[in-house]
């Protein structure tokens, strides 16, 4: 697998590679819609996990900070977007100037999360952190009274689609004799984001930032005795992996136009840093893998349980919800007997879980 | 001077652990402070790289007072410690634990200091794709030592550098003390062996229950009769 992703090979194949998966991947929302509109939004919501999980990964996977309430910044990236593009205050600002915001609050959040756990690790900071997704879901949920900012419970509803100029990223297009519907439009925005993103954490894990990084994990003591600031470098994570989850809010806004506070409850915390787990913490690759399979994953399962039993047994025996959920649970137990390190473990992850065993 | 200290004092809640103590280290000097365990060296020498904060005091290190200061700010103006039990980063290999050294000169020449390191430490340079827990303690000291040297050190502090080693290891990790020592880098030497640190060192320091009791020569302090008796196991005969 490794090999796979070994760019000191052959140049000319990895290239290929690329060009292939990359054409691949703007054929396939053309694939999906073919089977089913349904499909090319769940590729979307696939994505905007990736882009989840690729931000828990410089949080987690990078910095080792466990941090289990990282859906509260997608929450206030998602409100941002439904606040400052939409008709509850009746404002209406573009997407290009929303998101920004959005990221830049959902940093700022982040560094009030992350200032006063510097001295926690591990599970004292887990707990604290999933304090801090509870509380923000809970105040998204009561800041309707007495001043009405967040709608309550009811949620937030008609939320400005992404508009460039004519361009309205929800509406379906003719072009070249194809015909681009909205969440055809928005996957391809998604892919570029995510592109970024990639390019992004790809960039900082071989940086000065991600070497620094990787010694807090190790021994921050020591990482301190190396010359550097423990405390700004912590923040930099917390803040860096809060804006990603900010902008794919916004996004997720967009696409949904409808958003209330029981899209970020704490399974979906949980959810993001299982993606970031299974697929190798950080290793870009695997979490990208991780978030693909179990945002795919169950949706596939949910198509495919019910005609099953039908055709077993004539009859369904089990509520496909409860049947999915248990493959889903016994898939990542058997990753986890199996591959603990995650589906494709950065390197240094490998070389711990290998030496705790001898 | 390099390093001055005076009347520095740290406290643990309410517990002096360091009662107002001077110290001075001129450049190019290996000076050590002994002491029997719980004495207050180790808080001294956190004290003085800014892992604990001084309660009273003044901390002078290369004309300036850094008492106060961060700690990460401490190894970019030359003072970098090699903390107790070595604090090397277990998960990381020989060499990327070196270059970790080299983190706060945002790793100019990192290269060739790597391959000055794997000079003075060939053991490292044999297991330099190794992760570095797997070395042993002594390896794990010297990858220590060669780590903060990558630093490019004017002053460097070991803490307790014979910890837990076999004593054909620890005349080893002293033989490249005095090394280091030879090559213009001044230190402050941290150590419970009283004899091996007084016979690699200029000067020193006993410490006792948070003051310094003796201080000179390293040759007159072993000879004299109280250290003997105290500190190098000797009967006052």
């Amino acid at each position: 697998m490794r090999a796979l992703f070994d760019t000191r090979g052959n140049r000319a194949l990895v290239w290929l590679g690329v060009v292939v998966v990359g054409l691949a991947l703007l054929a396939l929302p053309f694939a999906l819609a073919a089977a089913g509109t349904a499909w090319v939004r769940i590729a979307n919501f696939a994505i905007l996990y990736v882009l989840l999980a690729l931000g828990l990964n410089i949080v987690v996977g990078f910095a080792g900070l466990l941090d289990l309430g990282y859906i509260a910044f997608y929450a206030i990236g998602a409100y941002a977007y439904a606040l400052l593009a939409g008709p509850h205050f009746g404002i209406h600002l573009p997407f290009w100037v929303v998101l920004p915001i959005g990221a830049a609050l959902a940093a700022i959040f982040g560094i009030v999360l992350g200032a006063p756990t510097l001295k926690l690790r591990g599970d004292y900071l887990a707990i604290v952190t999933l304090g801090f997704g509870e509380i923000i879901r809970i105040l998204l949920n009561n800041l309707s009274r007495p001043v009405n900012i967040t709608n309550g419970p009811q949620g937030l509803a008609r939320i400005d689609p992404f508009r460039i100029g004519p361009l309205d990223l929800s509406s379906t297009d003719r072009w070249l004799g194809l015909a681009f519907s909205g969440p055809l439009k928005y996957y391809y925005l998604l892919l570029l984001f995510v592109l970024a993103i990639i390019v992004i954490n790809l960039r900082l894990q071989n940086s000065r930032i991600g070497r620094a990084w990787e010694a807090v994990r190790e021994d921050e003591i020591a990482a301190r005795a190396m010359g550097i600031d423990t405390t700004r470098i912590k923040l930099l994570a917390f803040a860096m992996g809060a804006t990603f989850g900010g902008i794919a809010g916004g996004m997720f806004a967009a696409i949904q136009t409808f958003i209330s506070p029981e899209s970020f409850v704490l399974v979906e915390s949980i959810m993001v840093v299982a993606m970031v787990v299974l697929g190798g913490m950080g290793n870009v690759w695997g979490v990208i893998l991780g978030a693909l399979l179990l945002s795919f994953v169950p949706e596939i399962l949910r198509w495919t349980v019910e005609p099953v039993q039908h055709a077993l047994f004539g009859r369904q025996w089990i509520d496909p919800e409860v049947i999915r959920m248990l493959i889903f649970g016994f898939a990542l137990v058997l990753v986890m007997r199996f591959r603990p390190a995650g589906l494709l473990p950065s390197a240094v992850r490998k070389r711990e879980l290998a030496e705790r065993r001898s | 001077m390099l390093l001055e200290l005076r009347g520095l004092e740290v406290r643990y809640g309410g517990i002096r652990a360091v009662k107002g103590i001077d110290l001075a280290i001129g450049a190019g000097e290996l000076v050590c402070l002994i002491g029997a365990n719980g004495a207050g060296k180790s808080s001294t020498l956190r004290a003085v790289c800014g892992l604990i904060p001084a309660y009273a005091g003044a901390v002078h290190y290369d004309g300036a007072d850094v008492a106060g200061a961060p700690v990460y700010e401490l190894p970019r103006r030359g003072l970098v410690m090699v903390p107790e039990g070595r604090g090397i980063f277990a998960q990381l290999t020989v060499e990327e634990n070196l270059a970790m050294g080299a983190f706060a000169r945002d790793g100019a020449d990192a290269a060739s200091d790597l391959e000055r390191q794997f000079q003075s430490f060939p053991r490292l340079k044999e297991r330099r794709r190794q992760t570095a827990g797997t070395l042993s303690g002594g390896e794990q000291q010297m990858l220590a030592i060669g780590r903060a040297l990558m630093a490019r050190p004017k002053l460097l502090l070991l803490d307790e550098p014979s910890m837990g080693l076999a004593p054909l290891l620890v005349a080893k990790i002293f033989a490249i003390v005095r090394e280091i020592a030879a090559q213009g880098v001044t230190i402050l030497l941290v150590e419970q062996n009283a004899r091996l640190a007084l016979e690699v060192a200029d000067r020193g320091y006993v410490m006792e229950s948070g003051s310094i009791g003796l201080a000179g020569e390293a040759r007159h302090l072993l000879a004299d009769p109280r250290v003997r008796e105290a500190y190098l196991g000797e009967g006052a005969t």
